[in-house]
């Protein structure tokens, strides 16, 4: 039990300096749409992909950050939609350290983690079960706002 | 907002008006929510005019709510800045304070009607989240170590008509985990809604161990600590921007986060109704007209609606808990029904005339003629009635559910006399 806690504590901590080291190296950061990755090659993830230049006319965003740790995906990312893209590249324990800051405090409000379940309990596949919304709605609706 | 949180927020209105700041001022009340509905009817019951309801969305401005027009916060510029008084309620005081100050208002003129301990704790630094994370886990390892490491615990907060709702699924969610768990609730009424359930695996827990374990379940997950949250929403949830989508309402939500599918049943409340205790027959009616979560209508409402009934030969009673927040419907006699009478009453008398509350919920099961009225509010997708329908849900079949929306009330009293119309005998 105590072990759980120390790791966990230990990785939002982890997670915030990441944050705050992405700030200083990206200050435009602070204004602009932050997209998390914790998965790669997942159906969410294309879905996101295919949904992203309509979130990027919706929201009307001309520039846009996106952290992965593929650099396949993060490929793909910067070639589905007009608006700038800027890819930053970390490990698959920094998304995880970022996503479990997030899920601690939510420090920036433009955030958009492209999964259905992490942060763990958002539920996305049961949500699909219950009233026969596609996964594409999910995360239209759900995931993306739009 | 808890009820005692608008008995707070009237007596310091009361302190205020007292104190004669509101003498000769123009009044505005900022917020279309609860307690701004019980302000409003408290001044006007007292004689004040309000000039107006100040709301950031502009999907309101135009609109009126219980009479009073409700407009931009920049309507403000229109009148002499220092003759205005304006009561906020919100959390967010700090931040309305500072719109209002950047209009030209003084600090003086912005009157909160919460009181210090209902303002959120400033300190939002890390270190003290970290703090307060640590101490969440201590009270969660306590419960671990009394009640085992495999234990699942579903926890629902305060709302009373959610716990029953998440009684109506509880036999479904142990086929489903096949395992026993506790359900934890806060104050004695959440476990007197389970009792109606026959549940006796109830625990009352303390409002901060209640937030102690949500925090926890934000941070750690469901899957890491066994707790079932229900329906608690977190900022990460996707659930929020879902909500009226495809008709995905209340007790979708509820399925969703107790793992359940979408065929489950609806389990009916055990509890055997006993005699009428307060001789309750066929020739009475109650009316519930205040909810802890919506605002209320005027009372002007109710009275035609009493009035009516009675000259058809009801006796109507409003169901009240405090005559401060809660003020008796004019022509009608008081009457307060804990947990269980409602359960039980609700079966004897010829109807219940509601605001959509959780009460609403506990008469679900009942025989007699129900009657609920939903606010005109909507989301992004359906509207409140979508959303928390007791025929959508499954609760039951013959309720007559409409939404009240203001300047039709001479129809929607047609409509509920219309339920009523059998000739009393």
């Amino acid at each position: 039990m105590k072990q759980l806690f120390y790791e966990k504590k230990e990785q939002i901590e982890r997670g915030n300096k990441l944050w705050e080291k992405l700030q200083k190296a990206y200050p435009q950061m602070q204004r602009n749409y932050v997209f998390i990755f914790p998965e790669d090659a997942s159906e969410t993830c294309d879905c996101v992909l295919r949904l992203l230049p309509e979130f990027v006319r919706c929201k009307g965003i001309s520039l846009f950050y996106v952290l992965g740790y593929s650099a396949n995906m993060l490929k793909k990312v910067s070639c589905a939609s007009a608006a700038e893209c800027i890819n930053i590249q970390l490990t698959r324990q920094e998304i995880q350290d970022i996503v479990a800051y997030y899920a601690f405090h939510q420090f920036y409000k433009r955030i958009v983690i492209a999964d259905l379940d992490i942060p763990n309990g958002r539920n996305g596949n049961e949500i699909m079960e219950i009233k026969n919304i596609s996964l594409m709605e999910t995360v239209s609706v759900g995931i993306l706002g739009i | 907002m808890k009820q005692k949180e608008i008995v707070n927020s009237l007596r310091i209105l009361k302190q205020v008006i007292e104190a004669g700041f509101i003498q000769g001022k123009n009044v505005f009340v900022f917020g279309m929510g609860i307690p701004s509905d019980r302000v409003i009817c408290y001044l006007k019951e007292r004689g004040y005019t309000i000039c107006g309801v100040l709301d950031n969305n502009p999907e309101n401005w135009g609109k009126t709510f219980l009479g009073i027009s409700v407009y931009s916060p920049t309507k403000l510029e229109e009148y002499r800045l220092n003759n205005i008084i304006v009561f906020t309620y919100s959390k967010w005081h700090t931040e309305m304070k500072k719109q209002l100050m950047k209009i030209g208002l003084s600090e003086t003129q912005v009157i909160c009607l919460l009181s210090d301990n209902q303002l959120p704790n400033e300190d939002s630094s890390f270190e003290a989240g970290i703090e307060k994370m640590q101490q969440s886990w201590l009270i969660y390892e306590q419960y671990r170590e009394k009640y085992g490491e495999d234990t699942v615990f579903v926890v629902v907060p305060i709302s009373l008509g959610d716990i029953y709702i998440c009684c109506t699924l509880l036999d479904a969610f142990k086929t489903r985990i096949q395992q026993d768990f506790i359900l934890m609730v806060h104050g004695k009424t959440g476990k007197k809604v389970a009792e109606l359930f026959g549940l006796d695996n109830t625990l009352i827990i303390s409002e901060e161990h209640m937030g102690a374990l949500i925090q926890t379940v934000q941070i750690f997950g469901m899957d890491a600590t066994k707790i079932y949250a229900v329906p608690v929403s977190f900022h990460y949830s996707i659930i929020d921007n879902i909500l009226g989508y495809k008709g995905f309402n209340c007790m979708d939500l509820f399925k969703t986060a107790l793992g359940l599918s979408a065929e489950t049943f609806v389990m009916k409340p055990t509890a055997k109704i006993a005699g009428s205790k307060y001789h309750f027959t066929k020739k009475d009616i109650i009316l519930i007209p205040y909810a802890n979560s919506l605002p209320c209508f005027l009372p002007s409402f109710w009275e035609q609606l009493a009035d009516r009934l009675c000259s058809m030969g009801y006796r109507v009673y409003t169901n009240s808990s405090n005559d401060l927040t809660e003020p008796v419907i004019e022509g009608t006699e008081k009457i307060f029904l804990s947990i269980e009478e409602m359960y039980a009453e609700s079966n004897h008398c010829a109807g219940v005339v509601a605001l959509r509350s959780g009460l609403c919920d506990i008469i679900s099961s009942a025989q007699c003629k129900k009657v609920i009225l939903y606010p005109d509010k909507g989301r992004k997708y359906g509207t409140l009635k979508d959303f928390f329908s007791l025929k959508e849900m499954g609760l039951c079949e013959n309720a007559t559910e409409l939404i009240f929306e203001e300047g039709q009330e001479t129809e929607i009293l047609t409509d509920i006399l219309a339920r009523f119309e059998e000739k009393v005998l």
